[in-house]
């Protein structure tokens, strides 16, 4: 009898892992065939990720975990309005004198190009037949065009976003432990163990890397805001504010942070002092998060050396644009602890 | 049970209720010194899983995570003589198995256990040992204490065996 039941279960175990391959097949292909779902879905996740701790603690306490859900998402909503309200109004009030001062700004940058190209000329002993201010209005005009045309998709994706994220997670995180016991009882007891490692040390990295990444944003923004206001540069809030957001983009995000900044700091005042001193900032923000907050908080959390996070950056832009980017490092990590993992048992296995 | 009856009973089963309620974890002998909080803060890191009667549940040398509480069910341990695989204990509801791998992180399966009956066991993992013992140091040192001290009652009761001072020894470490 027992030899009959041992016999019995690959067939059993297949038809389970074939059902379970089936069902993350269907929710990956919702993912990826519904763009304007993707920014949902991702923030839907980072939030389940931040929330699920609070969340068990409150069941713990006899609290639902439908209405514990509830109120920290109330509570969240009302945290972030706070702090939206608060930082949108020193955000709109540098958004609102940095638009006036444009006109000002293209003609800076077509006089300082213009005066480059006389240099140029006087250096090489040939005149360079191009009007410059001409050039760089019509560059500015299909920049400004491209950027109204994208903006309807971006306000549609940032609303969506801003009305399905939350609905996504209260779901997520009322069915997820429904759903994690729905994989578990569908794994074969061989593989169980296994997959519940790969699964703890996949989520736990997944974790560490958010928090890393959000402690990185909040760090170097914090930096820069204060540097450019201690050299009395403009706009230094919504500069620290650009370069905490970029900063989340790994290696580009830091020289896309500081290149809006250099240009209008460059361009809107005479002094260059004031644009050595702006650059020096960034560099100094930079460094330090490059000498101690990535190696420290990020790379130490994600166990990957520098030369893999620059490949697994790369191809996830190759693959699937900034999403890839910014989701590339946490698979990489994930990728490594399937391959340790399977590693192990294989050559556990051979040993034995 | 045919495959798809057992894939209906696994998806059905999700809808039941949890595992364990605290009071239940603390009526097996290692943990019964936890508190009702203890009990329940260890009861949200463990996992069900049912074994058929005479499916392995590990066998030696495999990778190992995680000991197993046996909730419901008998188990067999048995050892590798070089021929033939010997049992050694027979485990039943109560006790557990695995303590091995749940504290050695290289050590692979020392023995190979086989369900006898239908089993009900509660998985503890290493890895929800660490996650506890960083957040609830307290609780971390009174779960492994519990392992030890079952661990050192296993060993001195082969070392017993050994000396030939007891002919039938207790379960062996797993």
């Amino acid at each position: 009898m027992p030899q009959q039941l041992e016999l019995a279960r690959p067939q059993q175990d297949s038809l389970k892992l074939w059902f379970l391959a089936g069902f993350t097949a269907l929710i990956f292909s919702v993912f990826f065939l519904t763009p304007a779902l993707r920014p949902s879905s991702l923030l839907a996740i980072v939030n389940v990720l931040i929330l699920s701790i609070p969340v068990q603690f409150m069941e713990r306490k006899g609290i639902s975990r439908v209405w514990a859900s509830l109120l920290l998402l109330t509570l969240g909503g009302l945290f972030v309005g706070v702090c939206v309200t608060m930082g949108a109004s020193g955000f709109g009030a540098q958004w609102n004198t940095l638009s006036a001062q444009i006109p000002q700004i293209q003609a800076g940058l077509a006089k300082k190009a213009e005066a480059f190209r006389d240099q140029l000329s006087l250096l090489l002993g040939v005149s360079i037949p191009i009007n410059v201010e001409a050039q760089i209005l019509v560059a500015l005009s299909i920049l400004q065009k491209k950027t109204f045309a994208a903006a309807p998709e971006f306000a549609s994706a940032f609303l969506g976003a801003l009305f399905f994220a939350p609905i996504f997670t209260f779901f997520l995180l009322k069915d997820s432990r429904s759903l994690k016991k729905l994989v578990i009882q569908l794994l074969p007891n061989r593989y169980f163990e296994s997959f519940m490692v790969i699964g703890t040390r996949a989520g736990a990295t997944l974790f560490m890397y958010l928090q890393a990444k959000l402690l990185e944003a909040l760090v170097v923004g914090a930096m820069v805001f204060v540097g450019l206001s201690i050299i009395g540069a403009p706009y230094a809030f919504l500069f620290g504010l650009i370069a905490g957001v970029t900063n989340v983009l790994p290696y580009i995000g830091p020289v896309l942070g500081a290149i809006p900044a250099l240009v209008i700091i460059g361009v809107n005042r005479d002094s260059s002092h004031l644009l050595g001193l702006s650059s020096l900032v960034f560099v100094g923000a930079n460094i330090i998060d490059a000498i101690y907050i990535f190696p420290v908080f990020v790379a130490r959390w994600v166990n990957l050396s520098p030369l893999t996070l620059l490949a697994s950056v790369a191809v996830g832009q190759v693959v699937y644009g900034v999403i890839g980017m910014l989701i590339a490092v946490p698979i990489a990590a994930c990728i490594k602890i399937i391959f340790q993992e399977t590693v192990r048992t294989l050559y556990n296995e051979r040993v034995e | 049970m045919s495959a798809f009856a057992e894939l209906w009973s696994s998806l059905k089963s999700v809808r039941g209720a949890g595992l364990v309620d605290a009071q239940a974890l603390r009526s097996f002998s290692i943990f019964s010194d936890l508190s009702r909080q203890q009990a329940e803060k260890l009861n949200d890191h463990l996992h069900e899983r049912r074994f058929q009667a005479g499916e392995v549940i590990f066998d030696r040398g495999q990778n190992g995570h995680a000991l197993y509480l046996i909730r419901a069910g008998d188990v067999s341990v048995q050892y590798w003589d070089g021929k033939t695989d010997q049992e050694v204990a027979r485990l039943a509801t109560g006790d557990f198995f695995g303590e091995v791998a749940l504290l050695c992180d290289e050590v692979g399966r020392t023995a190979k256990v086989v369900a006898l009956t239908e089993c009900r066991c509660l998985a503890l993992f290493r890895e929800s040992l660490n996650h506890i013992s960083i957040r609830d140091p307290a609780l971390g040192v009174l779960v492994y204490r519990d392992i030890s001290s079952a661990l050192a009652q296993r060993l001195s009761n082969i070392t017993k065996s050994i000396d030939g001072e007891v002919k039938v020894v207790g379960a062996p470490a797993t």
